[in-house]
């Protein structure tokens, strides 16, 4: 498998890095189910599977793309639910995701690809 | 009854979080600890969303099981990638695990494998009237191959694995001599290699007992291994977000 250039992002890092960023301005920030659901209503796909999601989280947050932590305990107890790992885009995500919407050969945003 | 306290539901969930269990045993525990958490908490979110979305409890063990299997290629690929971060020892010894797990069942898998022919040829015998009745060492030949595949089947389960892989070394060690003995009664062939090679019997106790003393020495490693070493987390580590009843 060809190693890609560092610096280019794959076309489901930028969707995870679009849709995020739609979320988090609206919440604060994401998590792994609820992204898996934004992507799957902006491109009218199936959920993302659980390995490619998380698999493609981790990676973006030791790239630096992305910064998790864990919920507070208090009001995961509270609605009764266990506690989610919020994400946020960074800075650096941020400019990743400008510097690909420049990028771009279309005039549309971002490269909206098929999930599966 | 909702959705998330369906059994559906619940089956899924936790087959979906044996797999994550498998696919992370051996890394580092707060590793394997953040992305079975993760996982269940996903599971959990999914059923509450399709409680209001109104999906029914079917629909989303479906939902949830195809994820997860779509899903296996990434989750192994990640799992290559940590590993490839690991300590080389770690690595080494996952690696050692699995050879030998590898050796254990297809010791487990000759057995099963001669208990099944042995039982062919005993039905073929009794079909064309070789032999009017079961001989002993049949007899003993299918129940030792019947041992192997219920500890064999034993096996899969990690908890159980050193005491399954015990219990195999019995079978092991005679099936051999008692599938020799068996087909004295039921092929000529084995007559006439058994008049040939007087020394057969003890030959096959010989290879038998070294199989078995590989299932032993592989039982003793999974007996004393505690299970939390192999499934990479600490009996301390909480567990959130277990499916809730």
């Amino acid at each position: 498998m060809p190693r890609r250039r560092p610096g280019v992002l794959l076309p489901l890092e930028l969707a995870i890095l679009d849709a995020g960023s739609t979320v988090q301005a609206a919440e604060g920030s994401f998590f792994g189910f609820g992204l898996a659901r934004a992507l799957a209503d902006r491109d009218g796909s199936a959920l993302l599977a659980h390995g490619t999601l998380y698999k493609a989280l981790n990676r973006m947050s030791e790239a630096g793309l992305l910064e998790a932590e864990w919920e507070e305990a208090e009001p995961a107890e509270a609605a009764g639910r266990p506690r989610r790992r919020l994400y946020r885009v960074t800075g650096a995500g941020e400019a990743a995701l400008r510097a690909s919407v420049r990028a771009a050969p279309t005039p549309s945003s971002v490269t909206r690809p098929v999930i599966a | 009854m909702s959705v998330e306290s369906s059994g559906h539901f619940h089956r899924a969930a936790r087959g979906v979080l044996r797999w994550t269990m498998t696919y992370t045993r051996g890394m580092d525990a707060r590793i394997a600890a953040g992305r079975q958490d993760e996982i269940a908490s996903d599971l959990h979110e999914h059923a509450v969303w399709a409680g209001e979305a109104g999906v029914g409890p079917r629909r989303l063990a479906w939902s949830i099981r195809l994820r997860a299997l779509r899903g296996v290629p990434a989750d192994l690929i990640w799992r290559s990638t940590v590993l490839r971060q690991a300590d080389p020892g770690v690595r080494l010894a996952l690696r050692a695990d699995a050879a030998l797990l590898a050796v254990v069942a297809m010791i487990g898998v000759l057995d099963v494998g001669l208990g099944g022919f042995v039982v062919f040829r005993l039905v073929r015998a009794l079909v064309i009237g070789d032999v009017q009745t079961v001989p002993g060492p049949a007899l003993g030949a299918v129940v030792l191959g019947l041992i192997a595949m219920l500890a064999l089947m034993a096996m899969v389960g990690e908890r159980q694995r050193g005491w399954a892989a015990l219990a195999l070394a019995v079978p092991t060690g005679l099936i051999l001599a008692e599938t020799g003995g068996a087909l004295y009664f039921l092929s000529a062939s084995a007559v006439v290699l058994v008049n040939r090679l007087p020394w057969w019997e003890p030959a096959m106790y010989a290879i038998g007992g070294s199989l078995a003393l590989v299932c032993v020495t592989a039982a003793i490693h999974w007996i004393r291994l505690p299970t939390n070493n192999r499934a990479g987390r600490p009996a301390a580590v909480h567990r959130e977000g277990e499916p809730r009843a």
